[in-house]
């Protein structure tokens, strides 16, 4: 509990870095925030070639091995500590890696560990079998967004290392409201699904 | 009637970070190139909003639409035409 309200207080203090106070609140309160939920085949997917110019940067593999080498420092403090978080319930995730240093992640949850099933799974109805994931919650630092489609490159990797270890497809879901992330997936092709609205206030979430 | 010249202008002083936009043609990928990513297109988006006072819905936020400065004229024409 102790080291959820410190992940909590660290991400309310980076994200009012990057964003003002109202954008805080309306991450956490919203009523009819339109979500669309996306699917993407991995059966043949192979990275585009156009996300092939990030040199210096590495995909790490976030697991508690990988995790307690502490071989890399996290560039955000609250990133670290979700980490953590996410480590303990089994989720896995993938690192983008500057140098020495975790400069994003992307968390994904592998469909056969029943009865824990990802909390967004049951909100969305999403029935996730053996050979496919979620994937969920991507992060670039506030730097390096508009470094020539690091995301787009990120996450073209991560999806192609899970297509390589034989998961079929991969569900995700994106806010038609933030921009940059439904341009993302549109450019990586994921196919969208439905559209749906969604209440929040604080940490109860509930379709409309 | 549209001029790309100020769309270009913008893409070339508030979105890229290097290079020179008069390299490249108006049906030159802006996607492939990296000049327009997932940063990029809000700031794009949002200018275009404010400048030629029209709404873009996020159906119409494709890669199609935004593929080069022609695709972009060709979208925001077509809605200040349909407001008049």
């Amino acid at each position: 509990m102790l080291q959820y309200i410190k992940m909590r207080f660290f991400h309310v203090i980076e994200f009012m870095n990057s964003n003002n106070f109202f954008s805080l609140w309306g991450e956490i309160i919203y009523f009819q925030r339109t979500c669309i939920q996306l699917e993407k085949d991995l059966k043949y997917f192979s990275p585009s070639n156009i996300y092939t110019q990030h040199t210096d940067l590495t995909i790490i593999k976030i697991d508690s091995t990988t995790f307690s080498e502490k071989k890399f420092i996290h560039k955000s403090k609250a990133r670290y500590l979700k980490a953590l978080q996410y480590l303990k319930k089994g989720y896995s995730g993938y690192g983008i890696v500057r140098k020495n240093e975790v400069i994003g992640d992307i968390w994904c949850f592998t469909c056969h560990k029943p009865p824990d099933i990802h909390p967004d799974l049951v909100l969305l109805n999403i029935k996730c079998t053996l050979n496919e994931c979620y994937l969920f919650d991507m992060y670039i630092s506030p730097q390096e967004r508009g470094n020539k489609n690091v995301a787009a490159y990120f996450e073209s990797i991560v999806l192609s290392d899970l297509s390589k270890k034989g998961y079929e497809k991969v569900y995700g879901y994106v806010w038609a409201d933030n921009v940059p992330a439904l341009w993302l997936h549109r450019i990586i092709k994921w196919k969208e699904k439905r559209k749906l609205k969604i209440n929040r206030f604080l940490g109860f979430k509930k379709i409309s | 009637m549209l001029d790309k010249k100020e769309i270009r202008l913008f893409i070339q002083t508030k979105i890229m970070k290097e290079g020179n936009i008069d390299d490249f043609k108006d049906t030159d990928s802006l996607i492939e190139t990296g000049i327009i990513d997932s940063l990029g297109i809000q700031i794009l988006l949002a200018y275009l909003e404010k400048a030629y006072s029209i709404k873009i819905a996020d159906e119409e936020l494709t890669p199609e639409n935004f593929e080069n400065i022609d695709a972009i004229s060709v979208l925001v024409q077509s809605k200040t035409t349909a407001i008049r």
